[in-house]
């Protein structure tokens, strides 16, 4: 009896143990702790939301100012900026992307402007008004690269490009009616 | 007035079972409900010691009987040790897992109340096609904001 007795506690302890071990070492799904797996509201976001804040304001006052390689400046500074792994962080970094691609668009760098709108893309890619708004500058981009070649008389070129964005633009529209749906499905909340 | 059969002389039957009775009160191992019963009453009133072999007989019966919960109490006991230490190994590799600095994070995400989330929720509207970037962070930034002062005053206890 007494011999059952501790394979069992040897058994079991051995089973909770390398449970236990499993949790650390692989996914923690289905583990104690791993519903919350989002990193929780912190002072390292709420510094990064701040900074933000103050850039985009600051690129606000130089562009009223008609400074817009200042402006662009400023938001070249607050997309290179150290940041916490966070949902709001790709947001905001999407969104100041799209607000670099529109500078860099209305200067005439459209090269420039589409690298800025491929780097915001890469930080969300589910359907969010992020997302849509990235396409639609991307669809505005490819008119205005579209115009450039027909200007320039590459009228095949030109024609792709204008089918590209007529595509990226249907693209943009299709993300926003998902969001809408998802809005519409989950009540209408809004935080 | 007196009872006519007082004096009468003892029947038979009634000298028969008088002599029974004697029989019975001398020898107690023969059985007489009659002799049993005086017994019972001369006990209650002047208690004899138990005779020494009626003695040895009632101990040894008890002292089996104290053996036999003693051998089945020490296997209750003996299991109650096995489950106890399994309970206590379990209980310790938890200690051990919540103490763990790793496992901090997960210990603390109780606490919290915000936890990070898409911002989407906070634009009811679609974006306008150019523009509106500043007064969306402002949103954003702000609304992150009372989520931190939740999450410090649920640190804090003051919820």
């Amino acid at each position: 009896m007494k011999r059952g007795g501790l394979v069992l506690a040897i058994v079991t302890s051995s089973a909770v143990a390398l449970g236990a071990l499993g949790c650390r070492e692989r996914s923690t799904s289905g583990c104690p702790g791993s519903e919350s797996a989002a990193p929780p509201v912190d002072e390292a976001l709420m510094a990064f939301l701040s900074a933000a804040r103050a850039l985009h304001h600051e690129a606000d006052i130089r562009e009223q100012s008609g400074d817009t390689a200042s402006a662009i400046a400023s938001l070249e500074r607050l997309v290179a900026m150290p940041a916490p792994a966070a949902v709001e962080v790709d947001e905001v970094l999407a969104d100041a992307r799209a607000r670099l691609a529109e500078l860099r668009l209305e200067r005439g760098d459209v090269d420039g402007a589409d690298r800025e709108v491929q780097a915001g893309l890469q930080r969300v890619k589910g359907p969010t008004y992020f997302r849509g708004h990235l396409l639609e500058v991307e669809g505005l981009l490819e008119e205005v690269r579209a115009g450039a070649l027909a200007d320039a008389g590459k009228s095949v070129e030109a024609a792709r490009a204008k089918a590209r964005a007529v595509s990226l633009l249907e693209e943009a529209v299709e993300v926003q009616e998902r969001v809408i749906d998802r809005a519409l499905a989950d009540g209408g909340t809004h935080e | 007035m007196s009872d006519p059969h007082d004096d009468a002389p003892a029947t038979e039957e009634e000298l028969a079972e008088s002599a029974r009775l004697r029989e019975a009160l001398e020898d107690p191992s023969r059985p007489n409900r009659d002799a049993e019963l005086a017994r019972a009453m001369s006990s209650a009133w002047s208690p004899r010691d138990l005779p020494a072999e009626a003695h040895r007989v009632l101990v040894e019966r008890a002292l089996a009987r104290h053996d036999l919960l003693r051998r089945r109490r020490g296997r209750v006991i003996g299991v109650s040790f096995g489950a106890g230490a399994v309970v206590a190994l379990a209980a310790a590799v938890l200690l051990v897992l919540r103490t763990d600095p790793r496992n901090q994070d997960a210990v603390r995400s109780v606490e919290v109340v915000a936890v990070s989330r898409s911002t989407q929720a906070l634009f009811p509207d679609r974006f306008a096609t150019t523009g509106g970037e500043s007064s969306r962070i402002d949103r954003i930034a702000m609304a992150r904001a009372a989520d931190l002062r939740e999450n410090e005053f649920a640190k804090w206890g003051v919820r």
